[in-house]
């Protein structure tokens, strides 16, 4: 080997992987045409490439792997489909789940709406109104006749004037309305399904005090004017009334 | 699913069983099917395909030895590197193959890749997603140390010719 072939043989194995410019490629066949040591060389090398496929060479049947790829893209194609459907499905029920849950924790609205509707009910009772058993019986579900009908008349100087079932807000009440002096207060009870009352006893709100409290199935409220308030022995006896009277027919 | 014998043939050899080669295999082209929206067409499909399994093949063994992949540059001392020795002859299919298993693994791959499954520099650098240099480099010096250990195969066995190469 003289020391122009040590250059060639450096490029003998891209020449074989068919890596070398034209220019390389013309002078690696220049010098193989005269030296007949690189020459041999250059064929020992590609025996040895030759020597080594075989020596890895490893008999496949891909047959297997096909059917086993296109099981495996098949499952996986299903389960994302079956993801894609269920998934928006999944994330909306947790939302309403979530919501329901923290919806059931505590009624918020229960005061707020005690106030926002059986005020203005109230006072939409004609100043002239008396109370009128078939009336009331007409307008009340049949299972709130008998609590209206436990209640007195008259609680110090406050009359019933008008009893009904209210409803608001998907919410279904039944009012009674008593007044004095042209001042209404409002006595009224509804079906627990909205979650516990929040934990303050009262709520003040546009001028009128709404006080509630739970029965077993029951939320009873009162509210009556702030500036006028009725004596606490009134508001008390007229409460205990309807939350026994309400108590009789849970039993 | 193109290149499928190649590739299997491939993962044979990366795994040297034939139930790991089929699972690997089916971990490539799962991942090809996963990501074939990021295949730009009319780029080499054959080299992104290698690229997915010798990654998928990586992965696979750093999590099997919970650490990170190591050179393993080391394990080919520089002197032998600078010495490139005449091919010996006569050869064996047991001789080249007794040789070729003893290269770094990252030789070996690089050999591979290009003298045994013929893809081209630019096809190997692609798949091992590095620079064409450095396959360059590993090639030649996966090549040199292959007919270093043929050479040191060849001078055990007495046979005459294996020394004709040039010392350093």
């Amino acid at each position: 080997m003289n020391r122009d072939c040590q250059p060639i043989r450096d490029l003998l194995d891209s020449y074989l992987s068919n890596e070398l410019t034209v220019e390389s490629v013309h002078a690696v066949h220049r010098h193989l045409d005269t030296c007949g040591g690189c020459a041999g060389e250059l064929v020992r090398r590609e025996r040895t490439r030759a020597l080594l496929r075989q020596a890895v060479d490893v008999p496949v049947d891909v047959t297997t792997s096909m059917a086993r790829i296109a099981g495996a893209i098949d499952r996986e194609q299903r389960l994302r489909s079956r993801l894609a459907r269920y998934g928006a499905a999944i994330v909306l029920l947790a939302v309403v789940g979530i919501g329901l849950w923290l919806w059931d924790a505590v009624d918020v609205a229960a005061f707020n709406d005690s106030v926002d509707n059986h005020v203005v009910c109230a006072l939409k009772v004609p100043p002239t109104a008396v109370y009128d058993d078939d009336r009331a019986a007409r307008r009340l579900d049949p299972q709130y006749l008998g609590v209206v009908s436990a209640m007195a008349r008259r609680y110090g100087n406050y009359d019933l004037v008008d009893a009904h079932m209210c409803r608001y807000l998907r919410r279904d009440y039944v009012h009674m309305v008593y007044r004095a002096h042209g001042r209404p207060i409002s006595l009224f009870a509804e079906p627990i399904l909205h979650g516990a009352l929040p934990a303050q006893p009262s709520v003040t709100r546009k001028g009128y005090v709404s006080v509630g409290v739970a029965t077993a199935h029951h939320h009873v409220f009162i509210v009556h004017d702030q500036a006028a308030p009725p004596s606490s022995d009134v508001v008390t006896s007229m409460l205990d009334s309807a939350v026994s009277s309400i108590r009789n027919i849970e039993r | 699913m193109p290149y499928m014998a190649e590739l299997l043939r491939m993962a044979a050899r990366l795994r040297g069983d034939r139930s790991a080669a089929e699972d690997l295999l089916q971990e490539t082209y799962l991942q090809a099917w996963r990501s074939f929206r990021h295949f730009e067409p009319g780029t080499n499909c054959r080299a992104w395909l290698y690229k997915i399994l010798m990654f998928t093949h990586s992965r696979a063994r750093r999590d099997a030895s919970r650490r990170p992949a190591t050179t393993q540059l080391d394990m080919a001392p520089e002197s032998a590197l600078r010495f490139d020795p005449s091919t010996p002859d006569p050869l064996t299919v047991e001789s080249v193959k007794a040789a070729f298993d003893t290269l770094p693994e990252r030789y070996r791959i690089a050999v591979l890749l290009v003298d045994v499954e013929q893809l081209t520099y630019r096809e190997a650098s692609e798949a091992l997603d590095i620079p064409i240099g450095t396959i360059m480099s590993r090639l030649s010096r996966g090549r040199r140390l292959l007919r270093l250990h043929l050479v040191q195969q060849a001078s055990a066995h007495g046979i005459a010719g294996a020394a004709n190469g040039k010392k350093p």
